[in-house]
This record gives structure tokens, C-alpha cells and sequence, in this order.
């Protein structure tokens, strides 16, 4: 009766001994921060910071491997939560957002063939260069939306795509998905974006859509934020404000001010190209009285100089 | 002897007849062509020639630009009048020499081997080929003497000359064998002297028996193939005439074999014996919405609305226009696109011909596996394709997909399989270059 018990309880004490030398022996050092990051983390595996997924950023942040502020859709207030469980100083990063360069809707590049195929960018691209008129302009058909692990690209009423800027992380998944190179990041204070990437010259381009970029350089001459390469303006500076007046000099109507128009109205909404068209018109018509009074008065100028 | 086939394959309605019986008729050369610098696959050609300069027929006026490409030779004479790109038939624009026709039709004189080829050096012989700018005409455009040059250790016994034409409402190489049989008996000798084989096998589909009929009268060795497509494709016709399996990733010198057009063995005649460069070729101009559709004789660069104005075609009332056979041709948006070395026909169909409903799901029948002649399973590797997955693309044998249309065809969800499974080789081609690239 006596023996059985004794047994057990032996085999029982020899066991947790094992276990408690074991314990000690073949203990894995998980730094605690490790644990405490990947918390804070928002979970989503993204892959954005460039490592996979969020349990691999923590453990590349507390090896040093990892900058702190390179989680995009934790912004910089995880920056500052991160760097205060390293015990380091963060640099609060500029907030990025994709941003989908392509204005030309239906109406304004049409198809120049049906589409028939899958419904993939990337396959309707390679298909005699893809449907629409545009050869670079964008074909509408998700394959960023399909890629957005936040929701935060939307199809527009008129074949195009458009980025949620209050949803975007600034993870830049669609960038990579996009096979025309369409999608880009942006400041997300920037307000005024040139919406086009047809680098090709003016007839080309007037040609493919009616809001394309020409390259005629008459935005750069109102602010020097917007810069021409080749034949395509784009802007290259957040450092000074960008006045209104570059968008409204545009003849193609190819720059969006998000500070007079919202981009879905922009995108979608003839109202707002209307509206566009006749503050362009009223500016255009105010520049050259200027630009007349400007004259006269400097003839003036002259004329009291000879008298 | 039963007709030789391979394994799987489709029957699509062949829509022959409206041209098979027509014999070429020559189309008269615009005033202006175009003539494309890549006709062929490999690199393109480098101008030789520069806006003012005079041309005439034959002369060379794009020079090889490596040794996978051919050069370009003017197919009319007159006046360069620039070099600029133009609409190609693949959608996206491809540089052309301008040349204004002066209606002339001078010749550049080449001396011909004549008779005297049969004493010629193979190497000699090849480099006529070479420098006649020859490239594959039943539609792929591979530069002929790269086929011709297969490496020491792939010892050749064998040359198949492909008279399949299998490719629906075309009928270019029907009409070529039945109107130059004797150049097509005279091209494959030649070709088989610079090979070196002793075996030529003209492998004809039994629906052209007065083609086969008309080979046979020349002194050919016919091999006649069951109507079945894509009977024409390389590995199928290899496997139908000899039994013989091209591996995965290989070629037909891999198993002995060198297959050639029969439209490419009129042109090395024509090259060789009479020093002819290649500058037209027969085109089939066809479909339902073509009012007296036609075989035309046509000067390579002629843009391919000239063709349709000529066979009175109607393209406003068209839903699709095809530039090559309705299997594996290119659709276009424009007519603008100029006629190239391998365009073997324009295809106009009206919208009775062009399914615009949408794609189904797939109800797992299986009909494109048992469709495929390549024995992959099409769903397979398409799924893989949509999902850009590198791994099951490749275990599903993406790379082995030769893009014949059969699946795509027999679908009865019409899903588009083949252009699924193009974005799977096309993950698999970028993985290898990445993996080429870290190493």
C-alpha cells in the first residue's frame, strides 16, 4: 500500500527538480521590452517597416536592427511610445500618404479599346499596353485596393482609384502593386499635388487625356515648390507654401489644390472643374490687367526719365 | 497510315473556306510604308539608312543588332522620309523606317547562288539566310539562322517543315504550298544541307490534301497530321511526326529536330537561289466583317488599314480586328499598325464572332485540362497567376504553357486561363531575374 505512494511521490519530486534545473538551463532570453513593443504595435502586419510583420519589427527594435519611427501606421506618437520603452530619443517623422497621380477619369481618357479580361491592373497593362488612351494613366481596375490592408484606396464613379488620406497608414503596399508607378508618397500636410505622370511631350499627351501634364512650365513660374523634368511637372518641395495661383495657371487643369477642392470632388465632380475653370479663367484675365498695368506704368516710368 | 496527332488539343471551327481557294493576289505598295526595326525577337535593328536617303527594294536599311536579330530591308523604293515610331501590332509603339514610294520598283541588285548552291558552303549558305534578314514566318518571328546554328552537342537528324497552318481562317501557308510547292522543296533542301540531316519531313494537316498533293508531286516526304489545333505548335508536331517529347524548358534540338515554316522555306529559296531579301509575304485577310476577304501578296510596312480598304472590309461596323490567327494573334486597337515578316493575317470579326460576356465561375470540369496539349492543368497555374505565387506557378509547371488559347477556348465559364497563367510566368520570370540578380 505504502509502496506505490512512495513511488509516485519520488517520481513526482525527481520531476520537479528536472523541470526547475530546466527552467534555469534552457531559459529563452525574451527581452521584456520585446514584449512590451510588440503590444503597442498595431497588429496589422503590413510589412511595412520593412521587416515581417509586427512581432519582427519588435524584436529587430530592441537588437537595434530597427529605426523607431519606421512604422508608418503607428505614426510618431508609437515613434515616441517605442523610443521611451528603448530608452532612446526619437525623431518625430513627416507623416506620409499614398497618393494615386492620375486625374484622367473616363471622361477625360477614354478607353480606346473594350477590356474584356481579368480584372487586374497588372494583366490589363500587358495587354497591347492596356485599354486606356493613357498609356501611363490609371487603369482603375484595384489591384492597389486589392493590396490596402487598411481600406483606405476607393474606386471613383469615373474609373479611377483614390487614397483615403485620413485611412492611409503610409504603409506603401500599393505603390508596389501598382504596375504603372502611379501611386506615390506625399507629405500628408502637402495640399497641392500635380495629378499626372505622362512624362511624353505636349501633343502626346494632349492626345491621350485633357487634363495631362504638358510640361509647359507656367506652374513653376508661380512657385518655385513645383519643378518641370522633361515634360512633367511635380512638386519637389514642402519648404514654402505653394500658392493657389500655380494651380490656376495650369491650362491643363492637371494640378489639385486641396485647398480650395477635396479630392473626391476633384476626381469625380465636373462641379468642381467648372468651378476651376472659371477662377482659372478670372485669374488668367486679373494676371494679364496686371501684367498690362505693369507695363504702362513702367512706360511711365520711362517717359519721366526722359522728360 | 492514320493520320499522326499528339495528346489533347481542340477543335475550333476552322473557317477556311472563304479563302483557301483564292489564289495570292499581289496588293499594290502604298505610297508610303512603314517598316518596323523589330520584326523578330531578339534585338532590334540599328537604321542604316537616314531621313533624304534614296532606297530601293532589297536594300538594307536596318542593320542586325546582335546575333539573336535579323536586319530590316526596304520593300519599296523611294525616299527615307524619317525614322519614327508608329502603333506596332503589340499595342505599343515601335520605331519605323518612313519610306515614300516612288512607285519605281527598283531593285537592289544581290546575286543569287543560282543552281550553284549545291556547292556552296553551309556556312555561306546560312549567312545568306542571315543577311536576307529570314525570321520564322508562321507568326513567332525567331531569326531562322540562330535555328540554323544548333550547338555541337545537339547533333540534328531530322528537319520538320511545319505546313499545319492549324491556326483558324488562316490560309497563307496553304496557299505557299500549293503555289510554290517547288521553292518549298527547294527551301527545305537547302535548309537541310546546312543542317546536315539526312531526314526532311513535310508535315501537312489533312484538311489540305491538294497542298499535300501538290508537295508530293515536288519529291517531298509528307507527313500527313489530323486536323486538330494547335497541331502547327513545335513540341505537338514533333511529338505527332516522330514521337518524340521535347523536356520541360528544352527545345527541339534538345531531341534532335529543327522545325521551319513552310512560308520560311519559300523565302530561304528565294534568299539563296534568286538573292532575294525578305521584304513581302502572304497574308490572309479574313473574318465576317471582310466583304471579299482575300490571300494578298504584301510589301512588308504596309499599314494594315491599306489591306482592309482592299478587301473592302467594313471596320466601323467590327468588334474586334486580329493581327494573326484568332487563337494566338494580337487584337488591335487601330488599323494602324504596319504588316511585319510575321504577319500571317488580319482577322476582322463582328460582334456575332466576339463574346463580350463576362467570365463565370469556374464549375471545375475540367474541359482545359483535357484541352491542354501540354498536360498542365490550366486553373492551376491561373489561380496561381492571379495570386503572383511564385512557388505554386512554378510547381505547376507555368514556364511549360506555350499560350495556345486551347483552355481559354474550350472554357464554357469563358474565364480568360490564358491570360491568368501569363501573369504566373511573368512572377516566375521576375523571381528567377531577382534571384539571378543576388546572387
Amino acid at each position: 500500500m505504502l509502496t506505490p505512494l512512495l513511488i509516485l511521490s519520488g517520481v513526482g519530486l525527481v520531476m520537479a527538480g528536472l523541470l526547475a534545473v530546466g527552467r534555469k538551463a534552457f531559459a529563452v532570453d525574451v527581452d521584456e521590452r520585446q514584449e512590451k513593443i510588440a503590444e503597442i504595435l498595431p497588429g496589422a502586419n503590413c510589412g511595412g517597416c520593412g521587416f515581417p510583420g509586427c512581432s519582427g519589427f519588435a524584436a529587430a527594435l530592441v537588437e537595434g536592427k530597427a529605426d523607431p519611427a519606421s512604422c508608418p501606421p503607428g505614426g510618431p506618437e508609437l515613434a515616441v511610445e517605442i523610443g521611451a520603452i528603448l530608452g532612446v530619443e526619437v525623431e518625430a517623422k513627416e507623416p506620409m500618404v499614398a497618393l494615386v497621380a492620375c486625374a484622367g477619369g473616363d471622361g477625360e481618357s477614354p478607353s480606346r479599346a473594350g477590356y474584356l479580361g481579368v480584372s487586374d491592373c497588372a494583366a490589363a497593362h500587358a495587354v497591347a499596353g492596356g485599354p486606356k488612351s493613357c498609356p501611363y494613366g490609371c487603369l482603375g481596375l484595384g489591384s492597389c485596393i486589392e493590396a490596402c490592408a487598411f481600406d483606405a484606396i476607393v474606386p471613383t464613379s469615373n474609373g479611377l482609384v483614390m487614397v483615403d488620406p485620413e485611412a492611409c497608414t503610409g504603409c506603401g503596399k500599393c505603390v508596389e502593386a501598382c504596375p504603372r508607378g502611379i501611386i506615390r508618397m506625399v507629405p500628408k500636410k502637402r495640399k497641392v499635388h500635380v495629378l499626372c505622370v505622362n512624362p511624353d511631350k505636349a501633343k502626346a499627351v494632349k492626345a491621350a487625356c485633357s487634363v495631362g501634364c504638358t510640361g509647359c512650365k507656367l506652374c513653376a513660374k508661380q512657385t518655385g515648390a513645383i519643378a518641370v523634368d522633361g515634360a512633367l511637372a511635380s512638386v519637389v518641395s514642402d519648404s514654402e507654401e505653394i500658392p493657389g495661383s500655380a494651380a490656376l495657371a495650369c491650362p491643363q487643369g492637371s494640378i489639385f489644390d486641396g485647398g480650395v477642392y477635396s479630392l473626391p470632388d476633384w476626381l469625380s465632380g465636373s462641379e468642381a472643374r467648372a468651378d476651376f475653370s472659371r477662377r482659372s479663367a478670372e485669374w488668367k484675365k486679373a494676371e494679364k490687367e496686371r501684367k498690362a498695368a505693369e507695363k504702362k506704368a513702367k512706360a511711365e516710368k520711362a517717359k519721366e526719365g526722359e522728360a | 497510315m492514320r493520320d499522326a496527332t499528339f495528346a489533347g488539343g481542340i477543335h475550333p471551327s476552322y473557317n477556311k473556306d472563304r479563302t483557301s481557294a483564292l489564289g495570292t493576289s499581289p496588293l499594290a505598295a502604298p505610297e508610303r510604308v512603314y517598316v518596323p526595326l523589330s520584326q523578330h525577337i531578339g534585338a532590334p535593328a540599328k537604321p542604316c539608312v537616314e531621313k533624304g536617303d534614296e532606297v530601293a527594294i532589297g536594300q538594307m536599311i536596318g542593320e542586325p543588332g546582335g546575333f539573336v536579330s535579323a536586319p530590316i530591308h526596304s520593300s519599296v523604293s523611294g525616299k527615307v522620309a524619317g525614322i519614327e515610331p508608329r502603333a506596332g501590332a503589340m499595342g505599343i509603339p515601335v520605331q519605323c523606317v518612313v519610306i515614300e514610294n516612288d512607285g519605281e520598283d527598283r531593285r537592289s541588285e544581290h546575286d543569287g547562288a543560282g543552281d550553284a548552291w549545291e556547292e556552296t558552303p553551309a556556312d555561306e549558305l546560312k549567312e545568306r539566310i542571315r543577311m536576307a534578314g529570314i525570321v520564322g514566318m508562321g507568326g513567332a518571328a525567331f531569326p531562322t539562322h540562330v535555328k540554323l546554328s544548333p550547338p555541337p552537342d545537339k547533333p540534328i537528324d531530322t528537319l520538320i517543315l511545319n505546313g499545319a497552318e492549324c491556326e483558324p481562317y488562316l490560309t497563307a501557308d496553304h496557299r505557299t504550298m500549293l503555289e510554290r510547292a517547288t521553292d518549298v522543296v527547294a527551301g527545305a533542301r537547302i535548309l537541310a544541307r546546312i543542317l546536315g540531316v539526312a531526314r526532311t519531313v513535310v508535315a501537312v494537316e489533312s484538311n489540305k490534301p491538294d497542298a499535300i498533293q501538290a508537295l508530293d508531286g515536288a519529291g517531298a516526304e509528307i507527313r500527313t497530321l489530323a486536323v486538330k489545333y494547335p497541331q502547327g505548335a513545335e513540341k505537338q508536331i514533333i511529338d505527332a511526326c516522330l514521337q518524340r517529347q521535347v523536356p520541360s524548358g528544352g527545345l527541339p534540338m534538345d531531341v534532335g529536330v529543327v522545325v521551319q515554316n513552310v512560308g520560311t522555306a519559300v523565302a530561304v529559296a528565294d534568299a539563296v537561289i534568286r538573292g532575294r531579301p525578305l521584304t513581302e509575304r502572304i497574308v490572309t485577310v479574313t473574318g465576317d466583317a471582310v466583304g471579299s476577304p482575300a490571300n494578298l501578296l504584301v510589301r512588308v510596312g504596309t499599314p494594315v488599314g491599306e489591306l482592309l480598304a482592299a478587301c473592302d472590309a467594313d471596320l466601323d461596323g467590327a468588334a474586334k480586328l486580329v493581327l494573326g490567327g484568332p487563337m494566338m494573334g494580337f487584337a488591335q486597337t487601330t488599323p494602324e499598325p504596319p504588316v511585319t515578316k510575321g504577319t500571317s493575317g488580319v482577322l476582322l470579326l463582328t460582334g456575332k464572332h466576339v463574346d463580350t460576356r463576362p467570365p463565370a465561375p469556374c464549375i471545375r470540369c475540367g474541359r482545359c485540362a483535357r484541352a491542354c496539349p501540354m498536360r498542365l492543368v490550366p486553373t492551376e497555374i491561373g489561380r496561381a497567376g492571379l495570386a503572383r505565387d511564385v512557388e505554386a506557378s512554378r510547381s505547376a509547371d507555368a514556364m511549360d504553357c506555350v499560350e495556345c488559347g486551347s483552355c481559354a477556348h474550350d472554357c464554357p465559364s469563358r474565364i480568360p486561363l490564358v491570360q491568368q497563367i501569363r501573369l504566373a510566368k511573368a512572377a516566375v520570370t521576375e523571381a528567377a531575374r531577382r534571384e539571378r540578380g543576388t546572387r
